[in-house]
């Protein structure tokens, strides 16, 4: 049917009509501007955003966040009976796993049969026959839950963090893919995500302090290897190093405290680090002890010291706070800092214990009316934990531990008996909710760490998006340039036949919904470049066919016959490379596999198809004498 | 307009020449690649951390060093990244990258804007490069497996030589001037290995459509006669990819610009393989075949 030229001109403009329905999204999308979009309301924005070219996250900045469920913890946490048969089996078929690359269950099943392990004795709280296998069935279905409890989870603190189109979707059996485009706050969201260990309220050891660092100086004096830090020469930070004075909190160090003496330096001085190498850098701070930003990392270096952290008074441990802060000392000058904890290393309530935390507005006539306060209950167990333990420790703080990090450490006003429990001291609202947040992702079921991340600024997306678009332009402008002076008119139509060729691909890339990524438009640019080789094959085909002397007709008419053949397999063996590199390539990979792969078959319809139809429009009508090519 | 009129250059001769231009080049590479230990692999391969900062003015690198490796970032590679007020930090850094934003914030204050964070863990960097791996050898089979059944294999073999002739002369080049190779690095192979076929199946479609045509001659006469015939679209397709390449990698912005730089590489040693390795050890290998095309 494709000898009748009308056919062919229909198809031609029945692809060009489908072209611009599916790039209109696209087009409607990014021309609108902010206010438009908001009067477009919600519904109608998702249909356009679904139908049009979404932007990668290398374009419009946001993070990727690839997380793991530490499949090895899970399987022991599950256990009900932890035997140490137990653990070595479950860490030598983790070690396996990694080796190998293979399935950690498989390996796990493996393990436990060598050893003669029976491991329905550790697991008899899964409902399972006793056999090995399936027991190992039953964790796989209990990782399953996991990862699917845990996506729910992350889903749902997301959501509340108010990024537009986040992606959370489950990749391979226990990952998790979250990305959030447009991100700005990668700190927040990345916290938001992180927060997945568990969750404790343990009881702050204040009393303990003076002991503790007594040890840990007495120790640090004796051996003085551990500090291999120069103390002569403080580090230097210049907005830091303002003049300092007195200290304003209530000292609980008593004369020690080095927020009095006077100072230029805000560092800790030498002469109290010979007598105190380690209590001399913790400073009385609002609401306890702290450590100065530019002290923190040696600070940290020497709690992680494995000799220093034996030193540590049995069923104590200390916790950094969740994040740095900044105060005002009497004289105006702004103190960076990191608060330091000691608290009790047997936590009393655990995240699973608590039930249904909320951010609240006190109420009105309470004496938190108007602030943000977090309301909590509690399981049964916890409430009769809670209700104890509160009992015997009112006006003492409770430490709230989430990984490790100490978000915050309420007093304890009262006995609370039903478990009903009202958190305050909030800023605002983000504060409340994110600490809601928190206590209700409670214990995660299964521990979930980060193992892959990347973020990219909205200044680089943009930047690249300009320079993406810049090298598009100038080669397609220098790709025509040539082609045109080359090949005259026939160059002319192997242009049209390009630009044809590229909204085709935009019209595919909407159709199935793919992500632009920058790698996809490098995809795009080099498609530019090799979607004319299929003219150029051609035009030099119909060349040597004239140079034979045939009239133009046929020399057009084998040179399209005899081209074809050359021009698929030459496309089919590209193809081949771009199908692996989309099939077994991910993330930014894939993005310029499919652009380049959509180019080349779309390439194959404008480039032959196209320009061959109107080369039989015009030596139809009459017959040429000669070409322009 | 027209470059090249009717060519006769006999490039099957020039093969002693060709051969040792190129052994010369990959003999480089693979050394540069053994005294380095392997390809200089970034962190999508090996784990680790890089961050990208800018600046608001240009910064010393010396003096960058020093600040960093006060806080944390011992041995951390810094380097200029595009213009003087950018750089790019490497490190082994083990925390999470909000760590890292924080330990930075806090060596260089409020200086500079984190423009990208990218870090791997070790264990997704050994499957990035096990997939990586995984691609190229399979693009290869499958294309070795499409040439034989559409020509005979040793054409399928001359077409593979040419494209591990080009792998491996990018892969010494960017061995010897110390470039990384990342993710998008083996995008650029893979495409390299598909241009290089592209061009070197138009070829051999010419030698096969040519041998019943010139019953009489040699196959080293068709060979030639075949290269020459399809010399001008060889040209001129490189330079319109080249065009559209070279912008890339003067425009398309500093991310993709290592991935530009193979692929100049890449079209120019692809277009160099298709005349000079690809059809030589193909007639190479079907001369010394049983059951020859034609002795």
């Amino acid at each position: 049917m494709f000898k009748d030229i009308r056919y062919r001109w229909a198809l031609i403009a029945v692809v060009l009509i489908a072209s611009s329905y599916l790039i209109w999204p696209t087009y409607k999308l990014y021309s609108l501007s902010e206010a438009e979009k908001s009067e477009l309301g919600v519904i109608v924005m998702k249909e356009l955003r679904d139908g049009a070219i979404n932007l990668g996250l290398d374009l419009q900045g946001g993070m990727y966040v690839l997380l793991e469920t530490d499949i090895p913890t899970l399987v022991e946490k599950i256990a009900n009976k932890k035997t140490e048969e137990l653990r070595d089996a479950i860490q030598e078929a983790d070690q396996r796993s990694i080796n190998n690359q293979t399935d950690f269950f498989e390996e796990f099943l493996t393990v436990a049969n060598n050893r003669e392990l029976r491991l329905f004795r550790n697991y008899n709280n899964l409902a399972t026959t006793r056999d090995n296998e399936s027991v190992v069935q039953e964790l796989k279905i209990q990782r399953d839950n996991a990862i699917a409890s845990a996506l729910e989870i992350i889903r749902n603190r997301i959501d509340e963090f108010g990024v537009s189109e986040p992606t959370i979707q489950k990749y391979g059996a226990n990952r998790i893919i979250v990305e959030l485009a447009g991100v700005q706050d990668s700190d927040r969201a990345r916290n938001l995500i992180q927060r997945t260990a568990s969750l404790e309220f343990t009881l702050v050891l204040n009393e303990q302090w003076e002991q503790t660092l007594n040890k840990i100086d007495t120790y640090l004096l004796s051996d003085s290897s551990v500090l291999n830090i120069d103390l002569d020469s403080p580090i230097e930070k210049e907005e830091l190093a303002e003049p300092e004075t007195s200290g304003s909190a209530e000292d609980i160090f008593m004369e020690e405290n080095i927020l009095s003496e006077p100072t230029f330096d805000m560092s800790t001085p030498a002469e109290i680090l010979k007598e105190k190498p380690f209590s001399g850098y913790l400073r009385a701070v609002p609401r306890g002890v702290g450590v100065l930003a530019k002290e923190y990392h040696i600070v940290k270096e020497i709690l992680e010291n494995s000799e220093v952290r034996r030193k540590i008074p049995r069923g104590g441990k200390f916790l950094w706070s969740n994040k740095f802060e900044t105060a005002q000392d009497e004289m105006g000058n702004f103190i960076e800092f990191r608060q330091l904890y000691f608290v009790s290393s047997d936590p009393e309530i655990s995240g699973g214990m608590i039930r249904e935390p909320q951010a609240k507005l006190g109420t009105a006539g309470t004496d938190v009316s108007g602030q943000w306060v977090v309301n909590l209950s509690m399981s049964p167990e916890g409430t009769k934990r809670w209700s104890r333990f509160t009992g015997a420790n009112i006006n003492r703080q409770v430490a709230i531990v989430l990984d490790d990090k100490v978000f915050m450490a309420p007093v304890i006003r009262d006995k609370i008996p039903s478990g009903q429990t009202q958190v305050t001291g909030f800023a605002d609202v983000n504060e409340a909710k994110d600490m809601a947040n928190v206590l209700r992702a409670g214990e995660l079921p299964a521990p979930v760490e980060i193992i892959e991340e990347r973020t990219v600024g909205p200044s680089l997306g943009s930047d690249s998006i300009k320079s993406g678009g810049k090298a598009m332009f100038f080669g397609l402008i220098a790709v025509m340039i040539f082609m045109i002076i080359y090949y005259k008119g026939a160059g002319l139509l192997a242009t049209l036949a390009l630009m044809l060729n590229l909204i085709m691909v935009m019209a595919v890339l909407a159709g199935i919904g793919a992500t632009l990524t920058l790698p996809g438009i490098a995809g795009l640019i080099l498609t530019i470049g090799m979607a004319v080789d299929a003219n150029v094959i051609i035009f030099e085909r119909i060349r040597e066919e004239l140079d034979l002397g045939k009239t133009v007709r046929a020399a057009i008419d084998s040179g399209y016959e005899r081209a074809f053949i050359t021009i698929l397999d030459a496309n089919v063996t590209t193809l081949i490379a771009a199908f692996v590199l989309a099939w077994v390539g991910s993330g930014p990979i894939q993005g310029f596999a499919i652009t380049l792969s959509t180019g080349i078959i779309c390439s194959m319809f404008t480039a032959i198809f196209v320009t061959r139809t109107v080369f039989m429009f015009f030596s139809d009508r009459k017959p040429l004498k000669s070409l322009s090519i | 307009m027209r470059f090249l009129n009717k060519t006769n250059i006999d490039f099957i001769s020039k093969q002693k020449i060709a051969g040792f231009l190129s052994i010369t080049l990959i003999v480089a590479g693979i050394a540069s690649l053994i005294i380095k230990g392997g390809p200089l692999l970034s962190i999508d391969f090996t784990g680790g951390t890089v961050a990208q900062i800018k600046f608001e003015k240009p910064v010393e690198l010396g003096h960058l060093r020093e600040t960093l490796s006060d806080y944390g970032f011992e041995g951390a590679e810094i380097v200029e990244f595009g213009s003087p007020d950018e750089v790019l930090i490497k490190t082994q850094f083990s925390g999470s990258s909000s760590e890292i934003s924080e330990q930075l914030t806090l060596a260089l204050g409020k200086t500079f804007t984190l423009r990208r964070v990218e870090s791997v863990g070790p264990k997704i960097g050994k499957e990035l490069q096990n997939d990586a791996l995984k691609a190229i050898g399979l693009a290869l089979l499958l294309i070795l497996i499409y040439i034989t059944f559409r020509f005979d294999r040793y054409y399928a073999l001359g077409s593979v030589m040419a494209l591990i002739h080009d792998v491996l002369i990018t892969l010494g080049v960017f061995s010897l001037l110390d470039y990384e190779i990342n993710l998008s690095i083996i995008a650029a192979f893979l495409t390299i290995v598909g241009y290089s076929l592209n061009d070197t199946i138009v070829v051999f479609d010419r030698i096969r459509e040519n041998i019943p045509k010139y019953m009489k001659k040699t196959l080293n006469d068709v060979v030639n006669i075949s290269l020459n015939e399809t010399l001008n679209r060889t040209v001129i397709t490189s330079l319109t990819t080249m065009m559209v390449v070279v912008i890339l990698f003067l425009w398309g912005g500093k991310v993709i610009n290592l991935f530009a730089f193979a692929l100049i590489i890449g079209v120019f040693v692809g277009t160099y393989s298709s005349l000079f390795v690809a059809s030589p050890v193909m007639v190479y290998f079907e001369k010394r075949s049983k059951k020859p095309f034609r002795k």
